[in-house]
């Protein structure tokens, strides 16, 4: 029973162990939030220490496991009737087994004050750097106007698009309560908290032998995106921050140089709807009075800053802060029912409840006369017709 | 002191009083160190299965077993629950009970106090867990009524903005009034050590369990403090419309985050090291060997506890506290692996050599140490900041500490159910029940926690009600969830066994069922009300052991009282420790009335002082009427 129990115990430890192997066990094309398989410097010098310290803890545990496990069946009472030998201890042998682990922790900590101070170091001037604002429970992007291609802040949600050949800088706050950025593949988390700034950057691998922790000659460079193919990641909140946490994602496109500039510019002077459809959208949108909470560059009646800027919303992977793909029937459906999508979501709130409500008090009213609203909740009940020329609309923004 | 002639037996004498009147009014340290045991493991089984109801939502993904609000208020309440009503009050269920019977004394140095400590712990108890009966009340409360903000409670979450209702109400002010019960115990328990010890017991006697008791009750007087201090700012913030959580109003969310920290991370060595005395009773008892180097394992516990005041930022390495604090704090947190690496080299050391015997306590004890060293090394690599920024909030870390509490703490305790339940109710615990439970439990326990070292690793955020299918996620959560109810079935079945151990059915136990060294194996089962009719002389730190097989000087019963009629006065029971903890529970929930939602409220804020000076009064009337009692023994 105990010789099993301790073989258990090693092959847990074993199974254990197999996870320092990080990039081999959790490797991204099955396991797309992986934390151990980082595509940036600030990623490569965390597994390097991560991978060290992993090492260490098997070695111990597999040392002290099998000790253990030795002592366990070597000393079991075998029916033996004499008294053990009443041993009360072994000074020498207490100071050698604390001062082993002294040393250990001694190795331990100097990659890891290191690695502190590295990722600590301030970003390199050549940066593209966005503002990251939590909120309750989606993401605003501002980018920082860089005096060359980004001309003023550029707004989006829950979608960031970086260069491959630049560092990327966030400046991480929150205008609610406390939330944590965290795209795994890109390094580690930082969190976003009301009333300060915290900075967190990277840069795409350029070459290993740069990076603290990064191994000369190691291929880091494999994954590189190509025009009109970028890099796809998803990013999550890791702060609890209430109702739906859980549903705070981001989506993080690593585009090449010439894909940036592109979606800079589409940005910054957005297509005009060009067919029927789409603009009687956008006519149904401002009369809706959608625009009192969201923006769209180039839509004038559309300047609201309570929820997400819709610009160019039509090439968001996803919608509803990274819940569901951006396809038609999806966002028709959050459109009628946001909160039935997402737990907490206040699209509906916001304009039955006005200004007093469970928002940062603007309030929408509903237009009279231009929507149905017969079960009474404030919130509109949309035709199939009304959603259709929304949705054309919305996803003409591209 | 007056002499009577006694003529009845006393080994009967208050033994026989039964029925509840006699167990409200009781000042007995063991009688209340059985009432912490039922309550504490009530609420124990109570966490689980909000822990059940958890693992359910989360064994596939996009489940909808239960909504988003419904499982933030589970696993908020499961941490609540498990922490201060399950594993707590379960060590200060063995701290009563044992702390006297280690040190040959007749009960702690303020019997009363004791019992108020406990009313005040069921008090708060029951009004933390309340809401959820008001939640079968829809319509009643405008908003959730089920603390729904995490264990922790982060500000500016809690605020009144961001948390309207009366949730965080019912919290905050449940954990200041079972933070009273804890701190009045840790004053009874470190003064009854330091003043009640048998003639001979220098510290260095002192049994090591109680040892870690004292230790513990230090870090609970020190550190309770800091999270009422931060509990009343929260509550100042929400009733009464002050900002100190506030960043729009010049206030600061990380203060809250220090504040519980400074309190959290001690209340993490709070949990552990009663476990950590109990197993270094049980392994040596088993073994038939002394403690190997009791004297490191002691002062590894002060060290432990000492720097356990110092590591509070590793909790707060992702917060952004600058390269200089996170380096400090991580150095100091790996420090702390150094004297808990020594007990565990020294707990093996003991087996070494020894004969051991796999009772189930000892199988549970023999579990902790290999469970509590995988948990203990991977809180060494998140005690790494760069390995925490991707290990915070991660359910690597949630593996972790269910090893260091589950695999370390709870297991612990288990081992002590089934050590010390022969003499505290004169049975053994069923043995075949509890090996069987031991090994569900060692089974589920593993197939539960380690599959989320995987989640961790692949990416998987604690807290979140569901999740996408495709993240590699499904089969590590649905391997978890089937581990959680094997778990549950072991619980259950050394429940059956207490159970029955308590309604005393099941073997009868001997005095000294174990042939175990400290001086509570030396007196007879049931141990007679005053415990030690006559006070032993202790000459070493295993007088019983020196006793029985080194031909020491006698301790046992028998052997020194050589007057078995010697009348031994004892205090009275009282019932003033209940009516007080009555009234000081009455005078929280009354900070209830004053809410006025993050502004204040004249007309709330009267009421509650309305009902509040009532209250005052009747404790301070109480109080004078306790003092002035007769509390002489007889």
């Amino acid at each position: 029973m105990n010789v099993r129990k301790h073989l258990t115990t090693l092959a847990m430890i074993s199974l254990f162990g197999l996870t320092a192997c990080g990039s081999d066990l959790f490797p991204a094309e099955t396991n797309p939030m992986t934390t151990v398989d980082p595509i940036t410097d600030m990623g490569v010098s965390i597994q390097s220490v991560y991978g060290t310290i992993t090492w260490w803890t098997i070695g111990i545990a597999l040392v002290v496991g099998a000790m253990y496990a030795y002592v366990l069946v070597a000393f079991r009472d075998k029916g033996q009737t004499e008294q053990p030998k009443q041993i009360h201890g072994n000074p020498a042998l207490e100071i050698g087994w604390t001062l082993a682990p002294v040393v250990i922790v001694i190795l331990i900590l100097v990659p890891t004050v290191r690695t502190i101070f590295v990722l600590g170091d301030a970003a390199p001037d050549d940066k593209v750097e966005v503002k990251v604002i939590g909120k309750r429970w989606w993401w605003e992007f501002r980018y920082v106007p860089d005096g060359d291609m980004i001309k003023e802040e550029l707004v989006t949600a829950n979608q960031i698009h970086i260069p491959a050949n630049k560092s990327a800088s966030f400046l991480i706050t929150s205008d609610s309560v406390i939330h944590s950025f965290w795209v795994p593949r890109l390094g580690g988390k930082r969190d976003a908290v009301p009333g300060r700034t915290n900075r967190l950057w990277f840069t795409m691998l350029p070459d290993c032998a740069t990076v603290e922790g990064g191994v000369e000659g190691q291929d880091c460079t494999s994954m590189q995106p190509k025009d009109g193919e970028p890099l796809h990641f998803m990013g999550e909140c890791a702060e609890f921050c209430g109702e739906s946490h859980a549903q705070m994602k981001f989506d993080v496109f690593v585009d090449t140089e010439k894909d940036f500039r592109a979606w800079v510019d589409g940005m910054q002077a957005p297509k005009e709807a060009s067919d029927a459809q789409a603009k009687a959208g956008k006519e149904l949108f401002g009369e809706l009075g959608c625009g009192g909470c969201h923006a769209v560059t180039g839509n004038d009646r559309a300047r609201g800053i309570l929820g997400p800027n819709l610009t160019n919303f039509g090439e968001r992977a996803r919608i509803g802060a990274g819940i569901v793909e951006n396809t038609p029937e999806n966002l028709k459906a959050w459109i009628s029912n946001p909160d039935g999508i997402k737990p907490g979501a206040t699209m509906r709130t916001n304009i039955s409840r006005g200004p007093k409500g469970a928002n940062d008090g603007m309030n929408v009213p509903v237009v009279a006369g231009l929507s149905d609203d017969s079960d009474g909740d404030g919130y509109p009940n949309f035709s199939d017709d009304q959603l259709d020329k929304l949705v054309a609309y919305l996803h003409s923004l591209k | 002191m007056a002499t009577v002639a006694p003529e009845t037996d006393v080994q009967v004498h208050h033994e026989e009083e039964t029925g509840i009147w006699s167990w409200i009014t009781t000042v007995d340290h063991k009688r209340i160190g059985k009432m912490y045991l039922a309550s504490a493991f009530l609420f124990f089984l109570f966490g689980g299965i909000e822990a059940l109801i958890v693992r359910a939502q989360l064994a596939v993904p996009n489940a909808g077993l239960i909504s988003a609000q419904t499982y933030n208020e589970l696993f908020t309440m499961h941490a609540t629950t498990m922490i201060f009503l399950g594993v707590m009050p379960l060590s200060a269920a063995f701290f009563n009970y044992l702390i006297p019977l280690q040190i040959g004394a007749r009960d702690v140095v303020f019997p009363r106090l004791n019992a108020y400590g406990w009313w005040i712990f069921i008090f708060g108890a029951l009004f933390i867990q309340l809401p959820f009966i008001l939640n079968l009340m829809p319509g009643v409360f405008d908003g959730p009524v089920v603390p729904d903000g995490g264990w922790f409670g982060y500000s500016n979450q809690t605020s009144a903005k961001y948390s309207p209702g009366l949730s965080i109400d019912f919290w905050m002010i449940g954990l200041q009034i079972v933070g009273l019960a804890s701190l009045v115990a840790s004053f009874n328990f470190i003064t009854t050590i330091l003043n009640l010890r048998a003639p001979g017991m220098t510290l260095f006697r002192v049994p090591v369990f109680t040892w870690m008791a004292m230790v513990v009750n230090f870090l609970l007087a020190m550190s309770l403090p800091m999270i009422t201090v931060g509990l009343l700012l929260l509550m100042f913030d929400r009733n009464y419309g002050t900002n100190f959580y506030t960043p729009a109003n010049g206030g600061d969310p990380l203060l809250w985050q220090h504040l519980f920290w400074l309190f959290g991370h001690p209340e993490v060595y709070i949990l552990i090291l009663p476990a950590m005395g109990i197993v270094s009773e049980v392994l040596p008892t088993i073994a038939k060997k002394p403690l190997f180097g009791a004297p490191f394992v002691i002062f590894s516990g002060i060290l432990i506890g000492f720097i356990g005041f110092g590591v509070w930022s590793h909790h707060m390495f992702t917060v952004g506290l600058g390269p200089v604090a996170d380096a400090a704090f991580s150095i100091t947190t790996m420090i702390i692996a150094v004297p808990t690496a020594v007990k565990i080299f020294n707990w093996i050391a003991t087996l070494w050599g020894g004969r051991i015997q796999f009772t189930t306590a000892g199988l549970f004890a023999m579990s902790f140490v290999a469970l509590f060293t995988i948990g203990g090394l991977s809180g060494v690599m998140h005690a790494s900041p760069p390995v925490d920024l991707q290990h915070q909030d991660s359910y690597f870390v949630v593996a972790h500490f269910h090893y260091v509490l589950f695999g370390g703490a709870i297991f612990g305790l288990f081992s002590g159910f089934y050590f010390y339940w022969p003499k505290m109710f004169g049975v053994y615990l069923n043995e075949t029940l509890g090996k069987i439970s031991w090994a569900v439990m060692f089974v589920g326990m593993n197939v539960t926690f380690f599959p989320m070292h995987f989640l961790g690793a692949a990416g998987m955020p604690r807290r979140y009600y569901t999740y996408d299918a495709g993240l590699n996620w499904d089969l590590w959560n649905m391997v978890a969830t089937a581990g959680s109810f094997l778990l549950a079935i072991g619980v259950g079945i050394s429940a059956i066994a207490m159970v029955m151990g308590w309604l005393k059915k099941g073997q009868k136990a001997p005095a000294d069922p174990w042939d175990a060294a400290t001086l509570e194996w030396s007196i007879p089962t049931p141990v007679p009300h005053f415990n030690f009719q006559t006070v032993p002389v202790v000459h070493s730190d295993r007088p019983f052991w020196d006793e029985k097989h080194e031909g020491g000087p006698p301790v046992s019963q028998e052997k020194i009282n050589t007057d078995p009629h010697k009348h031994v006065e004892m205090p009275p029971p009282s019932f003033w420790p209940v009516v007080s903890a009555l009234f000081t529970g009455g005078i929280f929930v009354c900070f209830m009335l004053g809410g006025g939602h993050g502004a204040f409220d004249s007309t709330a804020f009267l009421t509650q002082i309305a009902v509040q000076v009532p209250m005052a009064l009747g404790l301070l009337v109480s109080i004078l009427l306790w003092a002035k009692e007769d509390a002489t023994p007889h």
